[in-house]
């Protein structure tokens, strides 16, 4: 695949974050270098069952094992860390499942080269089909998002491919990102005031592994989103009593 | 139940450091028990008919402090645990990127 002449002088940090995904992530590694030479993977096996072996990976991919499943919010901080510290203009995250198409990843970058957005997240258009508790879920989290920050927030949510320039990991990277971080990082980035945008892509089917959003993490991710609604609606009480 | 805890700590499954709470709450407990003064007072002050009842409300009190104190230290190990991840995982990262610069590719 082509790289754009605006990519081309741009570095993008590109996450991967995987969990008993091995296979899969590697393809999405491989995928993601094929896009050309300034995108650089970045595999974060997240304490599998079934570790990566490093020695499968493409060469080029930069890749780091927890030695316990530490979360996709840690993943996500690990590779703020790094593209902060290298200096990396740009880091866009899919999942390792490979549900994430890596050629829409251009796509992602357009609006943060074309300086129109500081994040950008790809909304799941065929995401929660044939599952009513799915959608419902889907747009209860939208609803309360888009009433948190006035309609800015994406209409999903819960997605886990975004895109994000260096002045937005910079500040994204001060919150305290836990497991399935995505709803607190969209609202988050919202209050903060950074210009969100969203497009549009199909997910694809997994690859391997399974998801590890089981019924009990549903309901702590339902109960966490919560308690992230109820500290930023005292915030802004106490904000709007201050005033 | 003190002498299962000496056990546990002596065979290093409880940290030492980590079963001082739990050494106050069976101390405070066994106290109240066995002092008529503090039954009646607590009786009186949490307004309940009998002082076994004011006992029980202790025992509960304690237990959901103990509960409380050990979700507060796990945290922080918890917390340090994940600083110390984000700390190895910069090195390694950046001994990877030094081995293998992206221009190199």
């Amino acid at each position: 695949m082509s790289t754009p002449a605006a990519i081309a002088e741009k570095s993008v940090l590109v996450l991967i974050p995987a969990f008993n995904e091995g296979r899969s992530a590697i393809g999405v590694a491989t995928s993601v270098l094929n896009l050309g030479s300034a995108y650089r993977p970045l595999v974060i096996d997240d304490g599998s069952i079934d570790p990566i072996d490093p020695k499968d990976l493409p060469r080029g991919a930069l890749f780091f094992r927890c030695p316990f499943n530490a979360g996709i919010g840690v993943a996500t901080h690990i590779a703020f860390d790094h593209a902060i510290a290298r200096g990396y203009d740009y880091v866009v995250r899919l999942d390792g499942d490979g549900q994430h198409p890596a050629e829409r990843v251009p796509d992602v970058l357009a609006p943060l080269l074309r300086d129109e957005a500081d994040l950008v997240a790809g909304i799941r258009i065929n995401h929660g089909q044939g599952s009513g508790l799915r959608r419902m879920a889907k747009s209860y989290y939208a609803g309360v998002a888009s009433m948190l920050t006035g309609g800015k927030a994406p209409i999903d949510v819960n997605t886990g491919l975004f895109g994000a320039n260096l002045a937005a990991i910079r500040r994204l990277s001060a919150l305290d990102l836990e497991r399935f971080p995505e709803p607190q990082m969209f609202v988050s980035a919202c209050r903060m005031g950074l210009r969100v945008t969203s497009i549009e892509i199909a997910q694809s089917p997994r690859e391997s592994g399974a998801s590890s959003l089981s019924p009990l993490r549903a309901l702590a991710m339902f109960y966490r989103f919560h308690l992230f609604v109820i500290e930023w609606l005292l915030e802004s009480g106490r904000s709007w009593l201050a005033r | 139940m003190v002498l299962l805890f000496l056990w546990l700590v002596r065979r290093r499954l409880v940290l030492i450091d980590l079963s001082f709470p739990w050494f106050v709450a069976l101390f405070v407990l066994g106290f109240a028990y066995n002092n008529p003064f503090i039954d009646n007072y607590l009786t009186k002050i949490l307004m309940v008919s009998y002082p076994i009842y004011a006992i029980i409300f202790l025992t509960l009190f304690i237990l959901l402090g103990l509960i409380t104190i050990v979700l507060i230290m796990l945290t922080r190990d918890h917390r340090r645990q994940i600083e110390l991840l984000r700390a190895l995982a910069r090195l390694e990262l950046s001994s990877q990127e030094a081995r293998s610069p992206a221009s190199a590719r």
